[in-house]
């Protein structure tokens, strides 16, 4: 759940008396035996979390780690080449394509994705509005399904002979290029099912944050004329910067890490000239295809940093916010 | 006049996010000739259970439902106990080093997936997980997030008052969380168990890893490779069956308990 990275952050940035708890009134004497259980049960109760993320989280990063630094295939000892896998991914053109395509997914997916669901978060929100619950519900309702369905469904609705979208268009003599070999559409095609899949998971965010907004600085800035648009521009938009921040972190680490969608429709190749491969089908397929496991840990690890400047850069965006 | 406006906008968007879950629910019950049908039919003129039947007798679907809904319940019950009980313990426990533990597990949700896949690959493959539902299990069992949301929750809903009413009753602690602790917090449980139950069900990429025999497959893998069969036709009518099925339990528990969705996703996004 990287999404909750800035989450995370913000905890630990957070002043350490926040996570500090009030002391509790020690309990009435207890039998000697009775008071060294009660100093264990505490480290029991959290012990699973702690035993799991040992064998399945720090070991395996450790191991990734080396991995990366060697030219592992699975079967022989491998060979130590140090930062070897990482310069050698500079000259990878498949690597370049990948991070230049999710480079491209970003852009076409963040601006689109927060403007979108904020501008239906603003209006379910609008007091003229009946039916909230309703609305939010249908707008929401993508958010329910696997990406492997959603995908799957938007490769037969747009499928270049009998797809529906695609029929349709041909009704009114629209010729739709097929987007499993038109290079140009893959990185529309990819951020279409994004935006459908993950919008009503952003607007139910940013509608959250809305509805903590006191009224009565929405009624003031009602008095001071700031109504309609000018009010979401000068008072709205500012004051729910932090959300706004946070749903772009959560969407930026979302790019980073897609795999389902371009899986499903360009396979662990990318389809025509590599136009939808990302860095996740990559390592998948180095790792499990070509079984360079060295090379797709290092691969892991770049997407790791990218995802982890990214936040920082985002969150210090947020940290320099003026509401003035 | 800007009512209509507003509701014009509401109404096109949501036909955009809802039309393709129509089309994929209506195409469920066509036949494949009639799926493909020009001009479309909006609705099934001859709606027919064939598809649902077909892929029952002679695919391995029902079977790949069946795990998905056995991984997905064992997780759920795994997840809910052990977030539960961490959270309670860094929430209303004192024991030395308890916060520095809970900085940690909360600082391992930075953590990027990616980066465990192939170590937890080899791993599995190591202690002989893979190609089991436990490998699926146990990495998903203890997500820091869980733990952290049933601190937050646990530390709001029980009052102290209670708590050391019942430790000074002489009960233990793990008496108290199994008996006071968790029949108040049911709410937060539920929108917990919704969460770990939908991603558990949605997921692909570690089933798709860690999975080799067809008849473990999850749905999602399955589905997959259906729609990598080409000859004589790609069963689009299976297809969409089968994402019908799967897709029906989650919409069912969304139409009933929409709430218990939403709560899970705003939960500490917005601080309040």
């Amino acid at each position: 759940m990287q999404r909750l990275l800035i989450l995370v952050i913000e905890f630990l940035i957070m002043p350490a008396k926040t996570i500090k708890l009030k002391k509790l009134n020690s309990a009435s004497p207890l039998k000697e035996q009775n008071r060294f259980w009660k100093k264990v049960e505490p480290y029991l109760f959290v012990s699973p979390f702690f035993i799991l993320f040992l064998i399945f989280g720090l070991i395996p990063l450790m191991v990734s780690f080396l991995m990366s630094l060697f030219r592992w295939q699975g079967v022989n000892p491998g060979e130590m080449v140090g930062i070897g896998n990482y310069l050698a991914l500079l000259r990878d053109p498949s690597f370049i394509r990948a991070l230049i395509n999710t480079a491209l997914l970003w852009i076409a997916v963040v601006p689109t994705m927060i403007g979108l669901a904020l501008v239906l978060a603003v209006i379910v929100n609008s007091k003229l509005i009946q039916w909230q619950n309703v609305y939010r519900g249908f707008i929401f309702l993508p958010v329910l399904t696997s990406l492997v369905v959603a995908s799957l469904v938007f490769t037969i609705l747009f499928d270049q002979r009998n797809g529906f979208v695609t029929s349709v268009l041909s009704n009114f003599a629209i010729e739709m290029p097929d987007f499993r070999t038109t290079r140009y559409l893959a990185i529309p095609a990819i951020a279409g099912i994004t935006l459908w899949r993950w919008t009503g998971y952003v607007m139910v965010i940013q509608l959250a944050g809305l509805q903590t907004l006191p009224e009565s600085v929405l009624d003031a800035a009602k008095l001071d004329g700031a109504t309609g648009i000018k009010g979401l521009v000068h008072i709205t938009i500012p004051i729910l910067r932090p959300v706004l921040v946070f749903t772009t972190v959560l969407i930026t680490i979302g790019v980073f890490n897609l795999f389902d969608e371009p899986f499903v429709l360009y396979g662990t190749k990318g389809g025509p000239g590599g136009a939808g491969l990302v860095l996740g089908t990559l390592m998948y397929r180095n790792a499990f295809e070509y079984f360079k496991l060295g090379y797709a840990s290092a691969i892991a690890y770049v997407v790791a940093a990218l995802i982890f400047a990214a936040s920082l850069v985002q969150l210090r965006f947020a940290s320099t916010a003026d509401y003035t | 006049m800007v009512k209509i406006l507003l509701h014009s906008v509401l109404i096109v968007a949501s036909l955009f996010f809802i039309a393709p879950y129509y089309w994929l629910l209506t195409s469920a019950f066509k036949s494949l000739p009639d799926i493909q049908k020009l001009p479309p039919e909006i609705i099934p003129l001859s709606p027919t259970l064939a598809n649902f039947r077909e892929l029952i007798n002679s695919t391995g679907y029902t079977q790949s439902l069946l795990n998905s809904l056995y991984v997905g319940i064992i997780t759920t019950i795994c997840a809910l106990f052990i977030c539960s009980l961490a959270g309670f313990a860094f929430a209303k426990l004192r024991f030395p080093g308890r916060d520095k533990l809970f900085v940690v597990m909360l600082s391992t949700m930075m953590i990027p997936s990616v980066v465990l896949l192939i170590p937890s690959f080899i791993i599995m493959t190591q202690v002989g997980l893979i190609d089991t539902f436990w490998s699926l299990i146990l990495i998903s069992i203890a997500p820091p997030f869980g733990i952290f949301w049933m601190r937050q929750y646990i530390s709001v809903a029980i009052h102290n008052e209670i708590f050391e009413a019942a430790l000074i009753d002489g009960a233990g602690y793990f008496q108290v969380y199994w008996k006071v602790v968790l029949p108040l917090i049911s709410p937060g449980l539920a929108s917990l168990a919704i969460f770990i139950f939908t991603v558990s069900w949605n997921s692909f990429l570690q089933p798709l890893t860690f999975l080799k025999s067809p008849e473990k497959f999850t749905y999602p893998v399955q589905l997959v490779a259906m729609q990598s069969i080409t000859f004589p036709v790609r069963p689009t009518h299976l297809i969409m069956a089968g994402a019908t099925l799967s897709v029906a339990p989650i919409l069912v528990l969304y139409v009933f308990l929409q709430r218990f969705f939403v709560s899970g996703i705003t939960a500490g996004a917005v601080k309040e």
